[in-house]
């Protein structure tokens, strides 16, 4: 065992020296997303009769495609999920860009039938950072930790060598692009499986064809809670709307 | 290993004034590690050192040059990124006369030869509350490989555990051990923390439960720790074996080959889903050995339900000596039914334990016109043995309806022999009496106790009803032989005792009751209760004489004979408004209780008749700011009935020197009774803090009347005092720092106690105070491997009595330090070291120094690290000695007694599992 760390380490370490991990202003990051859906959603009666141990974690693939400036976060569908069937109304795939020099994001909400657009500032969030570290895709990342409120803590790990400050969902503002994201419970994980150099140009960002009807987080938060109020609890838009 | 260099930028570092702003610059150029190519895009980050904040951050430009001017005046470490380089991290001590500083011309460190290690985090915060529940995740706490449960707890912030195994949480006793929610081999806790290994748990959870014992006395809720295991310690097999012995190599009383220490234990454990079969035997003669509180229980003074261990003032002496201990059990639980609706529990154990222990003791009585003193040799053997078995059923009857039944069974056996000598001593020193007491006793009895009980649930959330029915059966015989001899010095005479005693002591209670709880409105509950109990009691005392010249025990003495019955009918009735707000919860209880009593003395053929009614008030009020934060104020009150023993109007004169006689007079107590507890818990950075105070007011407490002959003989009755008074304070806190790697552990206990006894006629108040400042400090260093504990605390107890006016004042000083240090290739190292210092003014052999000192080294093998050869030193400078004093109304007691010292014990375990630890394993969502 000792042994065999030792090789691990020596073997880690020529792997190093010699292909060592530039740093990546542009590129993609695959995101996988795993949802407990027992523990987001299994609070609710009508919704538990459909989970069993077999389909309470579902899994989604998201792709961030970044630059020095700005990215995009989309859903990559899959075509065998129509087997799922219901199960995809369980969680949420939004398209999120973000701006980085105007410190703004723009989220396309893609629920109840309709597009909606959500164009705001970037969230202020204090971040709390770790000595804790561990590796994504290949990639060493910081934790650090974020309380969103007295009983909800959310985590993300950042990559300082990938130099844009981008990240899944709405979240931003680490020194480094997020490859890890996940609330305290382990309900909602985000993780990435693939970081891949690539160009991104301005027009793969750019989302100003949607800039006509948009509304604030506050604005939509209270429209939702008007007009949906009977179906969605406001905890559960709080819920959905910390990711942004 | 990673490079951290430390270089602290004060006042040496270019400063001015110019600006007014409250937010720091600072400027840098970052270089590789010759100095010459700048690095573009290292990040550059201030964490602020208190709480880990992200104050801000930046990254280099081409010319290798950062700025930052957001980050406000404060303390921070700069840590510096680049992926060609080693981290580089700099600590800055900002404030307004040092807020711009620049570093020139920083080097990043070259990748260090030796790979970081990667240390896998849990992925949940180590500390959490889940609603009511303080939730321990327990792979984030570093214990030794093979620790065990004990082990682990004592590694949770907040949550100790004594030397016997006793385990409170922040502050608050834990009542009860489960697992996965159930009951780990009844009452006794230590099965599950002393042998479950700790690499099988998944989370140690502490939360509050419905007391289901106690029915008909104080139906409190209680505290439990709850073991979850992890999924894959649920389906296979788990265990460890080990044995130990010094081979005879530790000299008693200075012969070498004559005992020889061991101890030897065995566990299995065969988890299938729901299915749970474990088998333990432990063997020892160590003070390992010694039993647990939840032994201690069973053998307890409890007052309501007391059977007839309760012999001696004092009895608490015999807790320590030299032990011998077997213990083995089985124990098994699976669910059945379609939706595992049903639930089966049984488990059965055996317990043997031997205690030796010679004890010396030197007592003072102060009493108003004289002082005596009295110097005692005990040696007392007892000997008990116990089959206990434990059996739950319970099973849903449909979705509303759960029926339960657990009854529970236990068959003890006991010898004592009690040996004590005694001199007796006059003010002038002059001593004026010498006692010799034997005293052998053998009882055997059994005890069965158990509850049935459906519970309805009805469509409308939270109304609830449950009838339930609790039966409690006790039976015990006795069979003593009592010699005793006493000289008076002062003339040519001497008394002597030789008696044979036979004491047939039982006891039958039935309880059933019924609640109904309804909601009257969202958050406003209802509850309804009755309970009725009927209790009968026996207890036929019969004393023999010797005679003389035939040598057998056949004249009855009337004088400690009788025959007595006790009878009791309880009507409770209560209503219960609970108000739960956000935040808030508030409860109000009203209890009417009405208890007819009859005491009837069968050999005067004369009986007491009493009837009471009181008002039993509980008011409880808790407040939950956030889920960190608690504060809870309750008021409850409360009565408990004399024990039998308490209430026979015979002489005990199993030492004749105190005399011990029962009061049939005798009325139940009333203590009122408040409680205040605060709690914080900061979960990023570790810090907690509690405090709590307990106070009660007893009247009609049971208390003694105590009478002097001229020699300082003693004659106690019960009685009922008014005015008892208990004031308890105990606060604690933990503060980690620099990353938790030194926590800080400050602690203030305080207590007064006010208690009366009559002395010769007249009334005496003793005041006892105590107050315990304590500090810990634990280091955790070199990633977790070297872990030191030092602590030192310093109790002060003073103890007046009114009579007298003889204050006794003493103090406690304990300091200690230890470590254990995991080392490479399997072996470990650790120390402990207790310096205690007692003292008091004035005489007494209470003055005492010494130094308890411990040591181990162990080394595991194998691929698997599961064998363990350890090599223990058990008190190195042989200095144990077990010293207390007891402070008993105007009696002051200081004992010594033997207890184990030095030994050395030679230790091999082996464990096993069929388990595969998946190391990277979040809960299977990364």
């Amino acid at each position: 065992m000792e042994c065999f760390k030792k090789i691990a380490g020596t073997l880690a370490f020529v792997l190093l020296s010699t292909v060592s991990i530039a740093q990546l202003t542009q590129g993609s990051i695959t995101f996988e997303r795993r949802t407990n859906l027992k523990k987001t959603v299994g609070d609710n009666p009508r919704v538990s009769r459909f989970l069993n141990d077999d389909n309470k974690i579902r899994k989604e693939n998201f792709e961030l495609k970044f630059n020095e400036t700005s990215s995009v976060f989309k859903h990559i569908e899959n075509e065998d999920e129509e087997d799922i069937g219901m199960m995809k109304y369980f969680t949420q795939r939004n398209t999120v860009y973000q701006d980085l020099d105007n410190n703004g994001f723009m989220v396309i909400l893609n629920s109840w039938g309709q597009p909606m657009y959500l164009q705001d500032s970037m969230s202020i969030r204090l971040w709390k950072v770790t000595e804790s570290k561990r590796k994504f895709a290949g990639y060493m990342c910081y934790k650090s930790i974020w309380e969103m409120n007295d009983s909800t803590r959310i985590y993300a790990w950042f990559c300082p060598d990938i130099v844009p400050s981008v990240g899944p969902e709405g979240f931003s503002g680490l020194p480094g692009a997020i490859l890890g994201l996940a609330t305290e419970d382990g309900g909602v994980v985000y993780y990435a499986t693939e970081v891949k150099e690539m160009e991104v140009t301005a027009e793969t960002t750019d989302f100003t064809e949607y800039m006509d009807e948009t509304y604030t987080k506050e604005e939509l938060k209270e429209i939702l809670l008007k007009n949906m109020g009977k179906w969605i609890k406001k905890k559960d838009l709080d819920a959905m709307f910390a990711w942004y | 290993m990673k490079l951290i260099q430390l270089i602290l930028i004060a006042l040496a570092v270019s400063s001015s004034s110019a600006s007014y702003s409250q937010n720091m610059d600072i400027k840098g150029n970052v270089y590789d590690t010759t100095g010459t190519l700048p690095l573009k895009n290292t990040m550059v980050m201030a964490v602020r050192i208190k709480d880990s904040l992200l104050l801000g951050f930046t990254r280099t430009d081409q010319s290798g040059a950062f700025e930052m001017t957001t980050v406000p005046i404060d303390t921070f470490s700069l840590v510096l990124d680049h992926p060609d380089f080693d981290q580089k991290t700099y600590y800055i001590f900002g404030s307004a006369s040092n807020k711009e500083i620049t570093i020139n011309a920083v080097k990043m460190p070259s990748k260090s030869q030796e790979l970081e290690e990667v240390t896998i985090y849990a992925y949940k915060d180590p500390i959490h509350y889940r609603g009511d529940t303080l939730v321990y995740v327990a792979d984030s706490f570093a214990v030794a490989e093979g620790a065990v449960v004990e082990d682990l707890l004592k590694k949770l912030p907040g949550i100790s555990v004594d030397k016997d195994g006793k385990i409170t949480s922040q502050g608050e006793n834990i009542a009860k051990v489960l697992v996965d929610g159930d009951e780990f081999f009844g009452s006794d806790p230590t099965i599950a923390t002393k042998n479950l290994g700790a690499d099988g748990i998944q989370t140690v959870e502490v939360y509050e439960k419905e007391n289901d014992e106690g029915i008909g006395g104080d139906d409190e809720k209680i505290k439990v720790l709850d073991l979850k295991l992890k999924d894959d310690a649920k389906k296979g097999y788990f265990g460890r074996i080990s044995g130990a012995s010094d081979f005879a190599l530790t000299p008693t009383e200075g012969v070498l080959g004559a005992n020889s220490f061991y101890e030897g234990e065995l566990l299995l454990n065969k988890f299938d889903g729901a299915q749970k079969i474990s088998v333990f035997a432990l063997g020892s003669n160590t003070p390992r050995s010694n039993f647990g509180w939840g032994d201690m229980n069973k053998f307890g003074l409890d007052k309501e339900n007391s059977g007839g261990s309760r012999w001696e003032q004092g009895a608490q002496n015999n807790t320590s000596g030299i032990p011998q201990t077997l213990k083995a059990g089985v124990y098994y639980s699976d669910k059945f039914g379609e939706r595992k609706q049903t639930k089966v529990g049984f488990n059965y154990s055996y317990y043997n334990d031997r205690l030796e222990a010679t004890s010396a003791s030197v007592s003072n009585y102060y009493l108003d016109d004289s002082t005596y003193m009295t110097d005692d040799s005990t040696r007392n053997y007892s000997m008990n043995e116990s089959h206990r078995f434990n059996l739950n059923f319970e099973t849903q009857l449909d979705s509303m309806t759960t029926f339960q039944v657990k009854p529970a069974i236990s068959i003890d056996k006991g010898i004592r022999d009690n040996s004590d000598i005694s001199d007796f001593f006059d003010r002038s020193g002059e001593q004026t009496l010498a006692t010799d007491v034997h005293d052998t006793t053998s009882s055997q009895g059994y005890n069965v106790n158990g509850f049935a009980r459906i519970n309805r649930k009805f469509k409308k959330k939270k109304r609830e009803l449950e009838i339930r029915y609790d039966l409690n059966v006790f039976d015990n015989e006795s069979d003593g032989y009592l010699n005793s001899y006493t000289s008076y010095l002062a003339l040519p005479i001497g008394d002597t005792i030789r008696q044979n005693k036979i004491n047939n002591n039982a006891s039958t209670s039935h309880y059933g009751s019924f609640t109904f709880v309804e909601p009257i409105a969202k958050k406003i509950n209802l509850e309804f209760k009755y309970l009725y109990e009927y209790g009968y009691s026996n207890q036929d005392k019969q004393t023999f004489d010797r005679n003389t010249t035939t040598g057998v025990y056949d004249s009855p003495n009337t004088n400690f004979s009788n025959v007595f019955d006790n009878i009791r009918q309880q009507h409770r009735a209560g209503i219960k408004f609970s108000w739960e707000p956000k935040k808030h919860a508030f409860s109000f209880d009203a209890r009417v209780r009405n208890i007819a009593i009859e005491n009837q003395n069968q050999t005067l053929d004369t009986t007491i008749s009493q009837n009471f009614t009181n008002f039993l008030p509980v008011i409880e009020y808790r407040y939950r700011p956030s889920m960190s934060k608690r504060f809870r104020i309750s008021y409850r009150a409360y009565s408990q009935q004399p024990s039998i023993n308490d209430l026979q109007p015979v002489p005990d004169n199993s030492n004749p020197n105190r005399i011990q006689e029962g009061n049939p007079d005798l009325v139940p107590n009333y203590v009122h009774s408040f409680n205040t507890m605060f709690n914080t818990w900061k979960a990023l950075s570790g810090r907690y803090v509690w405090s709590g105070a307990n106070f009660s007011y007893t009247n009609n407490a049971f208390s003694n009347a105590t009478s002097y002959d001229q020699y300082g003989r003693t004659v106690s009755k019960t009685v009922n005092v008014d005015g008892n008074f208990n004031a308890v304070f105990f606060s604690g806190a933990g503060l980690p720092i620099l990353n938790r790697k030194i926590v800080i552990q400050p602690g203030l206990n305080a207590s007064y106690f006010r208690f009366t006894n009559i002395i010769i006629g007249q009334e005496n108040t003793t005041n006892n105070y105590a107050v315990t400042p304590e500090l810990e400090l634990k280091f955790n260093l070199l990633n977790d491997s070297l872990e030191i504990e030092t602590s030192a605390s310093y109790s002060y107890n003073n103890a007046e009595s009114s009579l007298s006016n003889v204050s006794t004042p003493y103090s406690i000083q304990r300091y200690s330090a230890g470590f254990n240090w995991r080392l490479k290739g399997g072996f470990t190292i650790g120390a402990d070291g207790t310096y205690t210092i007692n003292s008091q003014q004035g005489d007494g052999f209470y003055d005492t120094e010494f130094f308890i000192l411990n040591a181990e080294i162990s080394k595991k093998f194998l691929k698997t690290q599961n064998l363990e050869l350890a090599l223990k030193g058990n008190d190195i400078l042989n200095q144990n000695i077990n010293a207390r004093r007891v402070i008993n109304g105007n009696i002051v007691t200081d004992y010594r007694t033997t207890i184990i010292s030095r030994y050395f014990l030679l230790k091999m375990t082996l464990r096993f599992n069929n388990r595969k630890t998946k190391e990277e394993d979040f809960n299977g969502m990364f």
